[in-house]
């Protein structure tokens, strides 16, 4: 069976390449697919914009969100997905540099699945995204 | 009640009752009085006619006495008892003569309208009116039982109508007649004519317009008037009235032989006040009356002369009460009219008058009233702005606060996401070089890298103990009894947990409780025992203590370790964000622990201090409001 994308929606180009890293580093070997900022993201999951031509029966096995990014930020992004038929059950682990209690509160609130601070330590980050790309992914695949 | 109201209705009280009352009396006083007095002269003039009467009969027989005693009858009376069977005789016409000269002027000189003799059979023998003669003559006397009455003694028999002689009221006075041997020969008759007693007994004078004399007889079980009455001519021998009628009770009982006087009824049923006699020989009562309203009228015009004057009085006591309610109640009017426009807002008018009395004074008072009243309200206008302009710099100094507020909660939410993302690319692209040129490095390289590592890291703690430290002072609290007790051992629980291979001991007083933030006073224990558990770590050995003492009168909580302690010199650095007095060599730390300990405690409205001495340990106390 083919495995699925990832969706990793970062505007920071070094969070990207770090992130990148983690997930290679951790033996998670799906397409990354890299959204620069929430407008993109919606662009995919939706096949509009630049990416009108993608198949909509795709969807991402996950959507690794930022949150504070330009036009778009992550809580609409996340609201949008919730809101949408197609999307809706979509699993997205929110990835935030912020330690903003309400920002943990809020993306519960708009039914994230995970919440995961980026720490500054990167063995810690590449930690943490291991085991949320091991539990998504393994989870998927049994399902 | 309006003031006019109670002004009229007390001055009709005072003057219509008093009046009323005055009045009642005078009139049952002075009715009494005339009562007294009418009865009196009533009585006076009962008394009077009855007197006249007797005296008038009195005199009849005198006269008839001395009939009696005339030789000239005694002689020739018996003479005539036989004319008129054997007719006419020479010595009785002899007699007849004799007769006729003492007996014609007799009875023409005394007034009588008849004289006649009777024989012993009550036969007429003798008429001395000529005109009566033809007649009476020679014919049984009229009525018998005059007769048989005159037998005994002289008598005066009942009124009578003479219809022969037109009507006339007349009456017989009859007595007996003696020879001079002292034998019963016959009798005498007189007849009186009644015309002159009549207009005697009805002369009324005294008696006003309703007052009247009468005289009536009783007539077996009824009551028979004898002479004419005021109002009623005719009535002499035709009206009665029956006993125990419920009119004519004075000719009642002067008819049954009572002498009195009172007020009671006549014959019409009218109230009378009457006197009532009873003239035995006649068998005649005797009754003056008159009507109660005319004997009271004086005091009836008193009564009217009173009413008419009760009305006046109280119809010009109320118009002095009307007169008097408006000089009073103008004033007063005014005076309210004033008051409600102040009221109403017209804080310019005056009501003050110059009038001496008590309103007036009322009215200059109410003005100094309501100039102090308008200096007041100014007054109060006037802190009412300051109050107005204070509120308003305070909702201008809170609006920016609140705005400030929003301006650090931006600015923190930048540095926590914008300040550690390059940190965090330092800190990745650090250890990428590490793992992936490893083998290009030499290790001083790698030391470098290592560095780079950690200050970055280190700047990123440092960067959440400063979040950390404005959301303690930005975060809203919720107070609720707190057991400090408890939460203390938890920390106590987990450091020990954590870190098995030292050895502290931990001493916590239990029941401990204060009010406030749990969660804030969580993270202020923490930190305490966080620098407890950490200056002690130099030491073997270590004791941490939490406990409650009195200090200045209050109670203080404390966290007491034997760590590291401080030199009391540097005491006042030791409560500003990221002051540190050890090495960080010696004791890791950023500083902001009793920064952030201090600012929650003043949040909570309490004190923090701490006590130390170098290699003794330190003492850090907080009070709780």
């Amino acid at each position: 069976m083919k495995n699925k994308v990832i969706l990793l929606v970062e505007d920071n180009p070094d969070d990207v390449k770090l992130t990148m890293r983690a997930l290679k580093k951790s033996n998670v070997l799906n397409e990354v697919v890299v959204a620069q900022d929430g407008a993109e993201a919606l662009d995919y999951l939706f096949c509009t914009g630049k990416y009108s031509g993608r198949d909509k029966k795709h969807m991402p096995q996950v959507v690794l969100l930022d949150l504070k990014m330009p036009k778009v930020d992550g809580f609409e992004v996340l609201q949008r997905i919730r809101s949408d038929e197609r999307t809706k059950l979509l699993p997205v682990v929110v990835l935030t540099t912020s330690s903003e209690d309400k920002d943990r509160v809020a993306s519960y609130q708009f039914h994230a699945n995970s919440y995961v601070r980026k720490p500054v330590d990167f063995d810690q980050f590449t930690e943490a995204v291991k085991q949320l790309g091991l539990y998504w992914l393994l989870l998927n695949e049994t399902a | 009640m309006p003031l006019k109201k109670k002004l009229i209705i007390l001055l009709i009280a005072f003057t219509l009752i008093p009046l009323a009352t005055f009045g009642v009396v005078i009139f049952s006083q002075a009715r009494t009085i005339l009562k007294t007095v009418r009865i009196a002269q009533l009585n006076n003039i009962a008394d009077l006619k009855k007197n006249k009467i007797e005296t008038f009969f009195n005199e009849r027989t005198a006269d008839i006495r001395s009939i009696q005693n005339f030789l000239n009858i005694k002689r020739n009376l018996p003479l005539l008892y036989t004319r008129s069977g054997e007719g006419t005789h020479a010595s009785s016409a002899t007699a007849l003569r004799e007769l006729d000269s003492q007996l014609k002027p007799f009875q023409v000189d005394y007034g009588y309208l008849n004289l006649m003799l009777a024989d012993q059979n009550s036969m007429v023998v003798y008429v001395s009116n000529d005109e009566l003669k033809p007649k009476l003559e020679g014919k049984p006397l009229q009525y018998r039982h005059v007769y048989e009455e005159g037998k005994k003694a002289i008598y005066f028999s009942d009124i009578f109508v003479n219809e022969a002689r037109g009507n006339t009221f007349e009456m017989y006075s009859v007595a007996p007649l003696k020879d001079l041997s002292g034998k019963f020969i016959g009798e005498v008759v007189i007849e009186i004519d009644m015309g002159p007693i009549y207009s005697f007994i009805q002369d009324n004078t005294g008696l006003g317009e309703t007052g009247e004399v009468l005289i009536a007889e009783q007539d077996g079980n009824e009551v028979v008037f004898l002479s004419p009455l005021r109002n009623n001519p005719e009535a002499a021998l035709k009206k009665r009235v029956t006993f125990n009628d419920t009119v004519a009770y004075p000719a009642q009982r002067a008819a049954r032989g009572e002498n009195g006087s009172g007020i009671t009824r006549d014959y019409q049923g009218t109230e009378v006040l009457a006197a009532w006699r009873y003239i035995p020989f006649l068998r005649w009562g005797l009754v003056t009356k008159i009507n109660a309203d005319e004997a009271f009228a004086p005091v009836t015009q008193l009564r009217t002369f009173f009413m008419v004057a009760g009305f006046f009085v109280v119809a010009l006591g109320a118009f002095v009460a009307l007169a008097v309610s408006k000089t009073i109640t103008g004033p007063l009017h005014s005076l309210q009219e004033g008051a409600e426009a102040i009221a109403a807002g017209d804080l310019g008018r005056r009501v003050g008058t110059n009038a001496r009395d008590e309103v007036g004074q009322l009215s200059r008072a109410f003005d100094v009233m309501t100039d102090a009243l308008v200096h007041d309200i100014a007054e109060r206008r006037k802190a009412e702005e300051k109050i107005k302009k204070l509120n308003e710099d305070l909702e201008h100094h809170v609006a920016q606060l609140v705005q400030s507020n929003k301006e650090l909660e931006a600015f923190s939410y930048s540095v926590s996401h914008d300040l550690r993302s390059p940190l965090r690319g330092i800190d990745g692209f650090s250890l990428a070089l590490l793992e992936d040129y490893a083998d290009k490095l030499d290790d001083a390289g790698r030391d470098y890298l290592e560095r780079i590592r950690l200050a970055s890291q280190r700047m990123a703690q440092l960067i959440d103990d400063l979040l950390n430290l404005s959301r303690i002072t930005r975060s809203e609290m919720k107070r609720e009894r707190v057991d400090l007790s408890r939460i203390a051992q938890d920390i106590a629980d987990r450091l020990k947990k954590n870190h098995p291979e030292r050895t502290v001991e931990f001493v916590v007083s239990g029941g401990l409780t204060a009010y406030g933030d749990e969660r804030l006073l969580r993270v202020a224990l923490e930190n305490l025992f966080g620098n407890a558990w950490k200056f002690t770590g130099a030491h073997e050995q270590g004791r941490i203590e939490f406990g409650s003492a009195k200090r200045d009168g209050r109670a203080a909580f404390f966290v007491k370790d034997d760590g590291a302690g401080f030199d009391m010199a540097y005491v006042d650095k030791l409560f500003g964000p990221f002051q540190r007095l050890h090495a960080s060599s010696d004791f890791p730390g950023t500083g902001i622990g009793l920064a952030t300990v201090q600012r929650i405690i003043h949040r909570h409205g309490g004190r923090v201090w701490i006590e130390g001495e170098v290699e003794k340990g330190a003492t850090v106390y907080f009070t709780l409001s």
